[in-house]
């Protein structure tokens, strides 16, 4: 699913390293306060990255000999928010691609802003949305988890479409199309399956660590907060 | 069985049978770059793929120079015409020459020879299979074991918590 290495022009490369850039930051602020005045919470920063590098590594063959795999970033951007996702996020996409030529250093901006940030920003306005209409963790993990899951794909869908609308001048929507049916076939069942794996965890956790919920209940959807 | 036994059985069957029905249905191009970008350069490039009719689905054109993802095959001669609609491919800019008589709503999916601007830092080495396995496993395993880590500490601390009359087993789901 990330993009491969080279495959960007640098122009594009660069544009989503800033992009990337101010989230990886206050990412990197808010871990490091977490671990400072929350320790009892390092567990559960590890089981969220634990999470990225499971659901990352499962992957299924798609059409065209690429591939489809989770992202995995659900129980990270809900108890953490944006930032720390990012940074989670990061540290995966470099192991895979220092590791497993899978994605590129010239593409982690991109691949982190798809994966890092902007999909998981989107599962958690649902989540917040979700728990504010009643929802138990269940829901609102499962809705949260799929969603994040989907709009990467629609967000990598779109930094390829803008890549060859630059490049080559191609038209925007039929670019679009074609790249999003690249994935549409494996990626939203992909997302049904990775929405239930996280409401049975969230399950779990809401029985064997319900207190664990304040946390993301008081997470803030401003990806720019470094409260914790 | 418990509520939660059951949640979790439920849970696990539909994944099992979503995935195997993933796999079934999609019937996709098995292994090579599993990058975005990557696969339809990396993979379909080089021989052309037929339906159960034997129609070709993808083919290149006459100079073996670009592919063609063809989506309705056309009973009829396969003369090239030179007179057939330019397009530009959407994923490479490359214009193709369709053959009309041939291929009715010829489509371009990738330049046979499309290169990368650079190809990280290993170059044209690709590790075998069975490393890259192994690498995921590895990756897998991290998560796993992190994962697992929390659970059994979980299910340790409310053990003792139990034995010790703090708390009572089993408690309900939060809401």
């Amino acid at each position: 699913m990330h993009i491969m290495e080279g495959y960007l022009d640098p122009m594009w490369c660069v544009v989503w390293f800033v992009v990337m850039a101010p989230f990886f930051i206050v990412g990197v602020i808010k871990l490091r306060k977490i671990i400072a005045e929350h320790p009892e919470q390092k567990m559960t920063v590890a089981l969220s990255g634990a999470f990225i590098f499971l659901l990352s590594s499962l992957k299924l063959p798609s059409v065209t000999g690429s591939s489809s795999h989770p992202t995995g970033t659900g129980i990270a951007v809900v108890f953490y928010g944006v930032g720390v996702c990012a940074v989670l996020s990061t540290i995966v996409l470099i192991f895979q691609a220092l590791l497993l030529a899978h994605g590129g250093f010239t593409t982690l901006g991109a691949n982190c802003v798809s994966m890092g940030i902007i999909g998981p920003f989107f599962g958690l306005i649902v989540w917040k949305l979700v728990r504010k209409a009643g929802g138990n963790p269940f829901v609102s993990m499962f809705c949260a988890a799929a969603i994040a899951d989907l709009m990467t794909y629609v967000v990598t869908a779109i930094q390829m479409t803008l890549n060859v609308v630059t490049v080559s001048g191609a038209d925007f929507m039929s670019s679009f199309s074609e790249f999003i049916s690249v994935y549409a076939v494996t990626q939203v069942p992909l997302a049904i399956v990775e929405g239930i794996i996280f409401a049975m965890f969230a399950h779990y956790l809401s029985t064997a660590k319900p207190e664990i919920f304040q946390i993301a209940d008081e997470n803030k959807l401003n990806p720019f907060s470094t409260e914790v | 069985m418990n509520k939660d036994t059951t949640v979790y059985l439920v849970g696990f069957a539909i994944i099992a049978v979503m995935v195997i029905l993933t796999l079934a249905l999609v019937n996709g191009d098995f292994g090579g770059s599993d990058d975005a970008g990557g696969g339809a350069a990396g993979d379909i490039a080089g021989e052309p793929v037929f339906d159960e009719n034997g129609n070709p689905v993808y083919a290149f054109d006459e100079d073996e120079e670009y592919l063609l993802k063809v989506f309705e095959w056309v009973e009829g001669d396969d003369v090239y015409d030179p007179s057939a609609e330019h397009e530009t491919s959407p994923l490479t800019g490359v214009i193709f020459k369709a053959y009309k008589a041939q291929y009715e709503h010829a489509l371009p999916v990738q330049a046979r020879e499309y290169k990368t601007w650079w190809n990280g830092i290993f170059g044209d080495y690709e590790l075998p299979g069975e490393t890259e396995s192994l690498l995921f496993a590895v990756q897998a395993a991290i998560g796993a074991i992190i994962i697992g880590f929390f659970i059994g500490q979980n299910s340790g601390r409310k053990k003792a918590l139990v034995e010790m009359g703090v708390e009572q087993a089993p408690e309900q789901p939060a809401q």
